[in-house]
C-alpha cells in the first residue's frame, strides 16, 4: 500500500517554504519517507539518525511534519534548535499522512526507484544502535534495497505520538508555570 | 475489641459514607447543580479539577508555579468554570468538597487496610507522581514538558531540582543516555539520582557502565538496586547471569517443571514494540485460524493475520483497525450475529478516552461504528466484556470504568443492551449495577448455577458480586456472599479451581515493587502483603478466601491474568502479567502451575521466562491447532519511553518429556448466543474429570472462544463431555479421539470433527 505521491507538500528551503511534489524527491535509488512531528519525543530520539542518513545511504529522504495543528514555524524552530539538516516538508492538514496510513510519528515508508513500498513501520526496535540485540529495521531494508534484495522484514508496527488526537489543541498543562 | 466488631464498625462507616453521598447528591440536585449519582455535577467537577491540579502542583513543582498563590488561582478558576448558578455556589461548593472527601475515605480504606505500613509511603508517592504525570502523557504534552524543563535548566543550570525533573522526564520519554548523564551529574549528592542513573544505563543497554556505577554506589543494598544490578549483569553476560551477592537470588529458578517455554515471536512474524496493552485472539478473517490483535499505548491497534500455517503477517494497514490512535483492553465476539468476530476496545483506562466499536465487514476489514451503534463511550474505560446477560441470543456490552483523574468522581460502569439491529441501549441505571469505587477488573460467570451470568467486580476498594435476577436487574450480594473485602484490586478471572462444579473467582491484586522483589527472592510474599485472592465458591451463595491454600502466596503488581493448560497435562496454569508505570519497575511474567493436588507452584524461572517484562495482555492460544499452546504477552508501560516487545512463548516438553494430548472444542449454541460464552464443560478422560468455563476472560487477554483442553500424556480419547449451555440446557457427547478439533452444536447428538489445521511450519532456529 502506498499513498499519494503527486501531492504538493510544503518544503522547507533556505529562504522559506515552497510547494514540492513528493514524487519529485524519489531518486535513482528510491526514497525514505518519514512521517514526523517537531514536538514528538519519539522523533527526537532519531535526530542524529536522520541527520546522518545521507552519509549512510544514497537513498533520498523526505521527513514530513504531519502532526495536526503543527505549524511551519514549529518545524523551523525545531530545525534551528536541534540542528536538523535533513529535508523537512509539511503536511498542513495531516491528509497526506492519513492517506499513507501513518498514524504515529515516526512512521517510515521505504520506496524503491519505481515508487514501490519495500518497507513500512518503525525505524528500529527502540534500542540504541550500539546496544546488544539492536534491530535496525529501516537500515536493513535500505541495505537490502541497494543490493537488489527484498527487505528481510517488510513491515513492523510503528510506535510514537499519534498524528492527530482529540487532545491536541487542549490547554497546556504548564502555561501557569510561565505566567 | 474483637476483630468482628471492628470490621462491623468499618462496614458501618463505609455504608454511612455511601448513604451520605446519596443525600448530598440529592441536595445538589435541589440546588440546581446538574448531575447526579451517575454523573458529576458542575460544582463537583470544578472541585475535583481543582484537587487534581493541586496534586499536580505538589508532585511536579518544576512544571508549574507551586505554592498557595497558584492553588488559590486554581480555586478561582474552578469556581468560574463550574457553570453552576452563582447563587447556589456558596452551598454547592462545600457540598461538592464534602463528597470529594467522602470518596477519598472510600478509596483510603483498601490502602490503609491492605498496603503494608513499610511500603505505604512509597505507595502514596507513587500514586501522587503517577496520577500527576498521567494527564501530561495521555494528552501527549510530554514534548512540551521536555522543552519547558530544558528552558528552566538553561535559566537555572545549578538547580538540582530542575535537573532531576528534566532527567526523569527524559528517562520517561526514552532518552535514556541523556537522562543517565543528568542523573550521574547529580549522583554525588543524591541517593535517588544514583539509583535512577543505574536504571537509565540499563535501559540504554550500557550494561558495563551500569554495573560499574551500581557497584561503586553499592546499589545492592536496596531490593530495587539488586534487581537493576541483576538486569545489568544479565545484559553484560548476554543472557542469564549467575546469582551473586549483589544480584537477586530468584527462587523459582530452582524449581522444576515438566514443560519449557521457548520465545518464538520473531520466528512467527509477530513483531511489536509498544506500550503493550490488551490482546485478543480470535478468528477475524473467517478462515478458521486464530488471528491476534494487540493494543498499545503509543501505537494504536495492530492486527496480525494468521496465514494458516501458524506464521503471521501484519495486516493492520488498510484493515480499518489502523484508525485507532490508542487502545487499552480488547474484546472480540460477534455482536451482530453475522458470523464474524467484531472488536471492542476501551480507550486509555487511567484517563478519559474514546472506547471504539469495530464491526467486522469481512475480508479482514473493519468499520468503526461506535456512534452509529449508539454507544457513547467517552470515559476512563478499563476492561470490557461481551456478555449475553439477558440470554436473548445477542451479545450485550459491559464496560468497566476507572478514574479520569485521581480525585474525579468514579465514572459508572456501563451496561449496554443489544437492540438486535446493530445498535445498543444503555441500561446502566435500571440494571442496579452501582459501584462507588474505581473499578479495574471484572468477570462474568454463573456463580449460582441458575443458568444466568452474574458479575464479579474487582475494585480499588471492596470487591462486589452482583447476582443476575433474570429480569434485567442485578442485586448486590457482596456482603452476604462474604467477599466485600477491600484491596487494591486488579483484574479477575472466573474459573472452577477446585473442580467441584461451582465457579470460583481469582482476584488479582496490585503490590508494591519491594513486595514483588521479596517474592522473587523468597518464593512467597512478605507478611502483611496482599497476594492474589481466590474466592472459593461454597455452593450456597457464599465464598471464602483461599489464595494461600491454592499456593498463590506471592505478591505481584498484576495487571493481566489468564488461565489455561500450557503443557496439555490436564491441569491449569495461571499466568500473571505484572508491573506498574514506574520506570524502575520491571517484573517477570509469572507462571503458576497446578500440581496433581490442584495447588499452584511458581515455575517462572524453571520454564525459562526472563526477569525483564511489564506484562499487560496475557493470552493463551493454540495458533496451529496442533496442541502447542502459545503464551502471548504484550509488554510496556504508560510512559512513551517504556516501550517493550510483545513476547510469544511456545510450550514444549522439558528434556525427556513430551507435551500431553489435547482436544480443541468450538461450541455453537442454537438457543442462546451462538458463541456460547459462559458455557460450562465437564470433560472426562483417562479417569480424570475437568470442569471448564468457556470464558474469553476480561483480564486484558481476550482468549479464543475455542476451548483448548489438555488431557495428559497417556490419554488418547475423551470418554465423555457434558456441556451446560448458557441458559441451563445440558447435553452429552461421547468418545472423541484426542489431538483433534471438534464443533459441539447444541441439539446435535454427535460432535462434528473440524477440518485438520494446516501444516505447522518448522520454525527457523
Amino acid at each position: 500500500m502506498s499513498g499519494d505521491l503527486d501531492v504538493a507538500l510544503s518544503s522547507r528551503l533556505a529562504d522559506g517554504w515552497s510547494p514540492t511534489p513528493l514524487r519529485a524527491l524519489i531518486g535513482e535509488r528510491g526514497l525514505a519517507i518519514v512521517f514526523w512531528s517537531a514536538v514528538c519525543s519519539h522523533c527526537r530520539r532519531y535526530d542524529d539518525y536522520l541527520n546522518g542518513w545521507a552519509n549512510r545511504f544514497p537513498i533520498g529522504l523526505a521527513v514530513i511534519g504531519c502532526r495536526v495543528g503543527e505549524a511551519e514555524e514549529d518545524l523551523d524552530s525545531a530545525a534551528k534548535h536541534r540542528g536538523l539538516d535533513f529535508p523537512l516538508l509539511h503536511d498542513v492538514t495531516g491528509a497526506v499522512a492519513r492517506g499513507w496510513g501513518a498514524r504515529q510519528t515516526p512512521t517510515v515508508f521505504l520506496l524503491d526507484e519505481d515508487a514501490r513500498v519495500t518497507y513500512r513501520g518503525a525505524i528500529d526496535d527502540f534500542t540504541y544502535p550500539d546496544a546488544p540485540g539492536h534491530r535496525p529495521y529501516l537500515d536493513d531494508a535500505a541495505t537490502a534495497q541497494l543490493e537488489g534484495r527484498p527487505a528481510p522484514i517488510p513491515s513492523t508496527a510503528a510506535f510514537g505520538c499519534p498524528t492527530e488526537s482529540p487532545y491536541y489543541g487542549a490547554a497546556s498543562l504548564f502555561t501557569d508555570g510561565d505566567r | 475489641m474483637s476483630r468482628r466488631l471492628s470490621e462491623s464498625l468499618v462496614d458501618l462507616f463505609v455504608d454511612s459514607v455511601r448513604a451520605a453521598d446519596a443525600v448530598m447528591d440529592e441536595a445538589m440536585r435541589v440546588l440546581g447543580d446538574v448531575g447526579g449519582s451517575s454523573e458529576a455535577g458542575a460544582s463537583d467537577q470544578a472541585v475535583r479539577e481543582w484537587a487534581n491540579r493541586a496534586l499536580r502542583r505538589a508532585a511536579l513543582p518544576e512544571l508549574g508555579r507551586p505554592g498557595p498563590r497558584g492553588v488559590l488561582e486554581d480555586l478561582l478558576d474552578a469556581a468560574r468554570s463550574t457553570g453552576a448558578p452563582a447563587a447556589t455556589l456558596p452551598f454547592a461548593l462545600p457540598l461538592a468538597a464534602a463528597r470529594l472527601f467522602g470518596d477519598q475515605m472510600l478509596r483510603a480504606e483498601p490502602v490503609l487496610r491492605t498496603v503494608r505500613p513499610a511500603v505505604l509511603p512509597g505507595f502514596l508517592r507513587f500514586v501522587a507522581k503517577t496520577w500527576s504525570d498521567l494527564p501530561i502523557y495521555f494528552t501527549l504534552q510530554y514534548g512540551e514538558a521536555l522543552a519547558l524543563l530544558e528552558r528552566r535548566l538553561d535559566e537555572r543550570p545549578r538547580d538540582p531540582d530542575v535537573r532531576y525533573a528534566l532527567a526523569m522526564t527524559l528517562l520517561e520519554c526514552g532518552h535514556f543516555r541523556e537522562a543517565a548523564e543528568h542523573f550521574e551529574a547529580l549522583s554525588a549528592a543524591e541517593r535517588q539520582a544514583r539509583h535512577w542513573a543505574l536504571v537509565a544505563r540499563v535501559r540504554a543497554g550500557d550494561f558495563e557502565s551500569a554495573l560499574e556505577h551500581g557497584r561503586h554506589h553499592r546499589a545492592e543494598k536496596t531490593a530495587t538496586g539488586r534487581l537493576w544490578l541483576h538486569l545489568a549483569a544479565e545484559g553484560a553476560a548476554g543472557g542469564s547471569a549467575a546469582d551473586s551477592d549483589e544480584t537477586l537470588h530468584v527462587m523459582s529458578r530452582g524449581q522444576t517443571a515438566d514443560f519449557e517455554l521457548e520465545e518464538v515471536s520473531e520466528a512467527l512474524g509477530l513483531r511489536k514494540v509498544s506500550g503493550g496493552r490488551g490482546t485478543a485472539v480470535a478468528d477475524l478473517t473467517g478462515d478458521g485460524t486464530l488471528d491476534l490483535v494487540i493494543a498499545g499505548a503509543h501505537s494504536g491497534l495492530s492486527f496480525f493475520r494468521n496465514r494458516g500455517d501458524g506464521l503471521f503477517e501484519d495486516a493492520t494497514a488498510g484493515s480499518g483497525l489502523d484508525t485507532a490512535l490508542y487502545a487499552f483492553a480488547i474484546s472480540a465476539a460477534d455482536y451482530d450475529n453475522d458470523g464474524r468476530n467484531d472488536l471492542f476496545a476501551t480507550g486509555l483506562g487511567f484517563y478519559d478516552g474514546q472506547g471504539l466499536l469495530y464491526r467486522n465487514v469481512g475480508g479482514g476489514r473493519f468499520e468503526e461504528v461506535t456512534a452509529d451503534a449508539g454507544l457513547d463511550l467517552w470515559g476512563p474505560g478499563f476492561t470490557a466484556s461481551w456478555v449475553d446477560y439477558d440470554l436473548d441470543g445477542w451479545l450485550d456490552l459491559f464496560v468497566v470504568n476507572n478514574l479520569g483523574g485521581l480525585f474525579d468522581r468514579k465514572a459508572p460502569n456501563r451496561l449496554f443492551r443489544n437492540n438486535r439491529d446493530g445498535t445498543f441501549t444503555e441500561v446502566t441505571a435500571e440494571s442496579g449495577l452501582v459501584t462507588p469505587w474505581p473499578s479495574l477488573g471484572h468477570c462474568w460467570g454463573d456463580f449460582t448455577n441458575d443458568g444466568l451470568p452474574d458479575l464479579f467486580l474487582s475494585n480499588f476498594g471492596r470487591a462486589q458480586l452482583f447476582k443476575n435476577q433474570g429480569d434485567g436487574t442485578f442485586k448486590d450480594i457482596s456482603r452476604q456472599a462474604g467477599l466485600d473485602h477491600p484491596c487494591v484490586g486488579s483484574v479477575a478471572v472466573a474459573v472452577d479451581l477446585d473442580q467441584n462444579g461451582w465457579l470460583d473467582i481469582v482476584q488479582l491484586t496490585y503490590s508494591r515493587p519491594e513486595d514483588a522483589i521479596w517474592t522473587l527472592e523468597h518464593g512467597r510474599a512478605p507478611d502483611g502483603a496482599t497476594p492474589p485472592r481466590v474466592w472459593r465458591n461454597r455452593g450456597d451463595g457464599t465464598f471464602h478466601e483461599t489464595g494461600a491454600e491454592f499456593g498463590l502466596d506471592g505478591a505481584w503488581g498484576t495487571m493481566s491474568a489468564n488461565l489455561g493448560d500450557l503443557a496439555n497435562r490436564g491441569r491449569l496454569d495461571l499466568v500473571l502479567g505484572n508491573g506498574d508505570p514506574s520506570m524502575d519497575r520491571v517484573e517477570p511474567t509469572v507462571v503458576y502451575s497446578q500440581d496433581v493436588h490442584g495447588r499452584f507452584r511458581d515455575v517462572t524461572g524453571a520454564v525459562g521466562l526472563p526477569l525483564w517484562g511489564k506484562g499487560h495482555g496475557v493470552n493463551l492460544a493454540d495458533f496451529t491447532g496442533r496442541g502447542h499452546q502459545h503464551l502471548v504477552v504484550s509488554h510496556g508501560g504508560l510512559y512513551p519511553g517504556d516501550l517493550m516487545r510483545t513476547t510469544v512463548h511456545r510450550a514444549r516438553g522439558a528434556p525427556g518429556r513430551e507435551l500431553g494430548h489435547f482436544i480443541n472444542l468450538r461450541l455453537r449454541a442454537t438457543r442462546g448466543h451462538h458463541q456460547a460464552i459462559g458455557a460450562r464443560l465437564r470433560v472426562e478422560a483417562g479417569g480424570q474429570v475437568q470442569h471448564l468455563h468457556l470464558s474469553p476472560g476480561s483480564a486484558f487477554g481476550w482468549k479464543p472462544l475455542d476451548q483448548h483442553v489438555g488431557l495428559g500424556p497417556d490419554v488418547s480419547r475423551v470418554d465423555r463431555i457434558e456441556v451446560r449451555w448458557p441458559g441451563g440446557g445440558i447435553q452429552k457427547f461421547k468418545d472423541l479421539p484426542a489431538d483433534a478439533a471438534y464443533e459441539l452444536v447444541e441439539g446435535e447428538a454427535k460432535a462434528r470433527r473440524r477440518p485438520e489445521a494446516g501444516a505447522e511450519t518448522e520454525l527457523p532456529r
